[in-house]
């Protein structure tokens, strides 16, 4: 072997080492499991920047005919484009930026009638609408030792609505970095002024304000597991009843509560994690609901697959009823209201390539009425859809 | 952990505190020697050997099971090349001796060579085949490295570094002024530096062949051994990488070794970390390129507590 002259190397560890690759990534996700690394594990912001896009195409089923009674059995497709961009911005923050346009067309139910047979039946709003809605969102976040705190703006506007919001997150980690406790707040004030066309509407302009809460924790188990909680309230108040439909009055104040959970337990031997998430929602509408999901993440080499099955089940608002009853003072025919339940199975998979990540996702949903004793309380407007996802994210230093 | 070691670090307050502090080193490593070493009998690794094929499971901590589930992430991503079970072909390949051996000496250890061959699961680890054992030595002692900088900040030391054979972890800078200076060992002249790198929190290991080969006809068999083949990965060379952690760091540079010269580049790119690798042809690599015209103005620490 040479001999090798004497030289020396002035490379900064610490400027160097924010350039890491996928393969770096991959690798430090395992050694972080390692009790030894749990407390040296510093928040710190990305170590790359991120640009990415995707779209997805959001396709209702026909109603049935026997659930018509008039109008178009056609319903909504949606296709949503969405981009973002992320970026670390000196040694402690980072900044992102995402624009979504949403493109829809379609019918929705306007009210729910007596067919010949005295059943519940649907009345569509007639010919097709088509809407447009952009929204932008740029978020800045700060990173220290012991955790991270966001701040999101965004606003989004279509023909009818516009909305505008502000957004606080944080999270800490406890000094073992085994748990990390996160909260957050958001305001947003939205502007409904629905456009007059097919279906006679009866307001000008109105406004919805909702402010929203969230604390949660999650928790390292074991080099293999890991569990989350979290405690959720939303309120909003204004006009909170659906302008385009006939039969729609609902109270002027809607609080909400969640309590989520989730289990993550990674198998060395499949390579491959199992993932159990559960959430309650409560209203004072009267409306409680369950949300069930099974998933299982398999790794193969650097991609992934991840095939998974949620289950929804929901109990009525105590204004619904599948025709509404307009003596009251709240009615409201909306199925989205209604008791029903809804199955979701999914498959979503990432094929890693360098520095370049696609992904692709297919759902199926489908519902059903639940817990009803006679037809009335049925929903006839119950919706089926699929949904496919596709999208690209570039990392690059 | 076989070689010499060299800790340095700035007491947070009391002299007392350099004791206890060293104690706490030692007493560290030496739990995980115990429990990781293949040369001691009562060792976990050894418990785990003894019942290879017998369908025992041998229970394992949380600190076992993240070690082996890194194993596991090692050996796909390096195609299979890093296998914790591949230490039994040293004993066909005896690098103590200038001699190569019979093929049908390494056929007849292969087969009780291949992760495939651990199963791992709640009940803990077992090894189903009867001549198959484990050999973690890959990996622990940059572990070990990585774990005394823990113990290090645990104690509220700031500053400090160890060198556990050759791989060296650092906790914050030598002073305000100065970051840590390590040399980088001439493969040709060692412990003679060729280069000096500065680190603060970093850590930086080295694997290479070039003191452990067979020679033979004028042809150099490196020490690194496919486990698919048995036969020694291609040319002598060294490889250093610098990282966040000294497992990292080694995890990336052992698998180059195992590359062999042809691959060897185009994996320490992907990785992203500064590397230099070493060999017959001169210097390359990033930590290559980025010198300085500068003549050391130091060398690096000599002093300090000599763990050896």
């Amino acid at each position: 072997m040479a001999a090798i002259k004497k030289t020396s190397s002035r490379m900064t560890s610490q400027r160097v080492l924010t350039a890491n690759s996928a393969l770096t990534r991959r690798l430090g996700v395992a050694i972080a499991s390692l009790p030894a690394y749990h407390n040296a594990q510093a928040d710190a912001p990305p170590a790359f920047s991120e640009i990415g896009i995707r779209y997805s195409h959001y396709d209702e089923d026909a109603l049935p005919e026997s659930n018509l009674i008039f109008g178009s059995r056609n319903r909504y497709d949606i296709d949503v484009t969405q981009l973002w961009f992320e970026t670390p911005v000196g040694g402690s923050w980072s900044v992102a930026m995402d624009l979504q346009n949403d493109s829809m067309s379609g019918a929705s139910p306007w009210f729910v009638g007596t067919n010949l047979d005295g059943q519940p039946g649907v009345i569509m709003s007639g010919a097709s609408i088509h809407d447009n809605r952009v929204e932008v969102g740029v978020t800045t976040r700060y990173f220290w030792a012991d955790g991270n705190a966001g701040f999101n703006v965004s606003q989004s506007k279509e023909d009818d609505y516009e909305a505008r919001s502000v957004s606080f997150d944080v999270a800490w980690n406890s000094d073992d970095n085994s748990r990390t406790w996160t909260a957050s707040a958001s305001s947003s004030n939205d502007t409904v002024q629905p456009v007059k066309e097919n279906i006679p509407v009866f307001i000008d302009r109105e406004d919805i304000d909702t402010q929203s809460t969230y604390f949660g924790v999650s928790q390292i188990l074991s080099s293999t597991a890991i569990a989350r909680i979290g405690l959720g309230y939303t309120i909003s108040k204004g006009y909170l009843s659906d302008p385009y439909k006939l039969n729609d009055s609902r109270p002027d104040r809607h609080e909400r509560f969640t309590l989520s959970g989730g289990y993550r337990h990674y198998f060395i031997e499949q390579r491959g994690a199992l993932q159990v998430d559960y959430r309650y929602y409560h209203d004072d509408w009267g409306t409680n609901s369950h949300t069930a999901e099974l998933a299982w993440h398999q790794e193969i080499k650097q991609h992934s697959l991840k095939p998974y099955i949620r289950y929804y089940r929901q109990s009525r608002a105590d204004f619904f009823q599948s025709i509404a009853d307009v003596s009251q003072p709240f009615f409201a025919d909306d199925y989205r209201l209604s008791a029903y339940d809804a199955t979701t199975i999914g498959l979503h998979g990432f094929y890693q390539l360098d520095d370049w990540r696609f992904e692709a996702q297919v759902e199926r949903y489908t519902t059903s009425a639940t817990g009803s004793i006679s037809s009335f309380d049925k929903a006839p407007a119950l919706v089926d859809f699929w949904r496919g996802t596709v999208g690209i994210t570039w990392r690059f230093d | 952990m076989g070689g010499p070691a060299r800790l340095l670090f700035q007491p947070p307050n009391h002299k007392n505190d350099s004791r206890m502090i060293l104690r706490r080193v030692l007493e560290m490593l030496d739990e995980l020697e115990s429990r990781y070493s293949r040369y001691i009998a009562s060792s976990l690794i050894s418990q785990i050997n003894k019942h290879s094929g017998t369908g025992i499971y041998t229970p394992i901590d949380e600190e076992t099971r993240g070690l082996f589930y890194f194993c596991d992430q090692l050996h796909h991503e390096s195609d299979g090349l890093f296998d914790p079970t591949a230490g039994i072909l040293n004993r066909a390949w005896d690098f103590k001796r200038d001699e190569t051996p019979n093929q049908a000496d390494i056929e007849n250890l292969l087969p009780n060579v291949g992760w495939s061959h651990v199963h791992i699961d709640d009940r803990g680890i077992s090894l189903t085949r009867p001549d198959s054992q484990l050999d973690l030595g890959g990996i622990v002692k940059e572990y070990a490295a990585d774990k005394v900088v823990k113990v290090l900040r645990e104690m509220r030391v700031t500053r400090g570094l160890i060198e556990l054979a050759g791989d060296i972890a650092t906790l914050g800078s030598k002073s305000d002024e100065l970051p840590w200076r390590v040399g980088i060992s001439d493969p040709n002249s060692s412990p003679q530096a060729v280069m000096t790198v500065d680190l603060t929190g970093a850590c930086l290991a080295t694997s290479g062949s070039y003191q452990r080969f067979i020679e033979k006809n004028g042809q150099r068999y490196s020490h690194f051994l496919n486990p698919k083949t048995g036969q020694p990965a291609e040319g002598t060379f060294s490889v250093s990488v610098i990282a966040n952690t000294c497992l990292m760091a080694g995890s990336i540079a052992t698998i180059a070794c195992l590359k062999g010269a042809s691959d060897a580049s185009s994996w320490l790119e992907s990785s992203g970390l500064p590397w230099l690798m070493m060999n017959d042809g001169g210097l390359s690599g990033p930590i290559a390129t980025h010198q300085e015209k500068i003549p050391p103005k130091e060398a690096p620490q000599q002093s300090g507590p000599n763990l050896q």
